[in-house]
């Protein structure tokens, strides 16, 4: 979205004017469901977060400094909420016969032009399961990281820690990941 | 080797290598494209004489490029755009607002009327009890609906 226009939008969400915010959720819900997917691992529990993400950062507008991208600002509101859920979540009754973490996760493929599965597409699966292995803390700033592709200032942000500290974090939890993949088998030359 | 201050004792340290852990900071903000010019030359000139450094280097980038193959940065949510559900709950607290405001005033504007009204006591009496009992139907029902809701066991159960 182009900045200006943005500034724009923005400025009439602050008036109150809630139609100026349509442009915004279309323009980053994407991005903002990505980030709690990589979090949560949950397609229905992501959608319901993201949805509240924009409701919050809507009813909390005031304090967005414009100064600031709007998407970190929004990605960091979606992490604390993501954070939270996790924190909070308690084992549910399942009512069928779906996984302990509810509806499987379809992985998007660029490049899928027939039905049969790739080698991509395993990888991509093994990495997903790996993904589930590793703690929330580094999970979470690999998704910043590697998947949602933020700099370092601003994950620093986000996470409310110094750059010297997501450089650090982002190591060991690449490290946690390929040790993670290693356990499941996978070999690295 | 000890995490860096900050990490916590979770993090997994002992295949580190024996770097210490300003270099593994160089490291990864070298992989990560986090570097001015200047450092990244510096940094380019270790890593040819430092097998050590090649090797976390190429672990760095094979895990940064299995993730980015993931294709998750951008996702669509299942149903579709989340718009409509965002705007019901942007605008329905302003209507409710109006809504509760707009029959506060009227229920003032009410009492006001009735009290200042030329009626006898016996019409006052009828209005006085007809309103008094519906507000208290109105509130038991309320609170019964209240009381079930908060002690329902299966309020958590989702499908």
């Amino acid at each position: 979205m182009v900045v200006e226009v943005e500034r724009e939008l923005l400025r009439k969400c602050r008036a109150g004017d809630w139609n100026a915010y349509e442009p915004i959720v279309r323009a980053y819900e994407s991005r903002v469901y990505g980030l709690a997917l990589g979090l949560v691992r949950n397609p229905d529990d992501a959608r319901d977060l993201t949805q509240d993400s924009f409701v919050r950062a809507f009813q909390a507008i005031e304090l967005y400094d414009p100064d600031r991208p709007f998407l970190g600002w929004l990605l960091g509101i979606c992490r604390n909420m993501c954070i939270d859920f996790l924190r909070r979540r308690r084992p549910l009754v399942h009512m069928d016969d779906e996984s302990p973490e509810g509806r499987k996760v379809q992985l998007p493929d660029p490049n899928a032009r027939t039905d049969r599965p790739t080698i991509a597409d395993e990888t991509r699966a093994l990495v997903w399961e790996a993904m589930g292995q590793i703690s929330d803390e580094h999970r979470e700033v690999l998704v910043l990281k590697d998947i949602q592709d933020l700099e370092y200032a601003e994950i620093a942000r986000i996470l409310n820690i110094p750059q010297g500290t997501v450089a650090s974090r982002v190591y060991y939890a690449r490290r946690a990941l390929r040790a993670a993949l290693e356990a499941m088998g996978v070999e690295y030359p | 080797m000890m995490p860096p201050p900050g990490m916590p004792a979770s993090h997994p340290t002992g295949s580190a290598g024996n770097l210490p852990d300003p270099a593994l900071e160089e490291l990864v903000r070298y992989v990560d494209d986090e570097m001015t010019g200047e450092e990244r030359e510096a940094f380019e000139h270790r890593l040819a004489d430092s097998t050590e450094l090649k090797r976390e280097v190429a672990i760095q980038k094979a895990m940064r490029g299995e993730l980015k193959a993931m294709g998750l940065e951008s996702q669509t949510p299942p149903g579709g755009s989340i718009w409509e559900a965002v705007n019901k709950q942007i605008a329905r607290p302003t209507g409710w607002m109006f809504l509760i405001a707009g029959l506060l005033m009227y229920i003032g504007y009410a009492v006001y009327t009735f009290i200042e009204s030329p009626m006898n006591l016996f019409e006052r009496l009828m209005i006085g009890l007809v309103v008094i009992g519906f507000v208290i139907l109105l509130s038991s029902v309320a609170y019964e609906r209240i009381r079930d809701y908060r002690s329902d066991p299966y309020k958590g159960v989702q499908r």
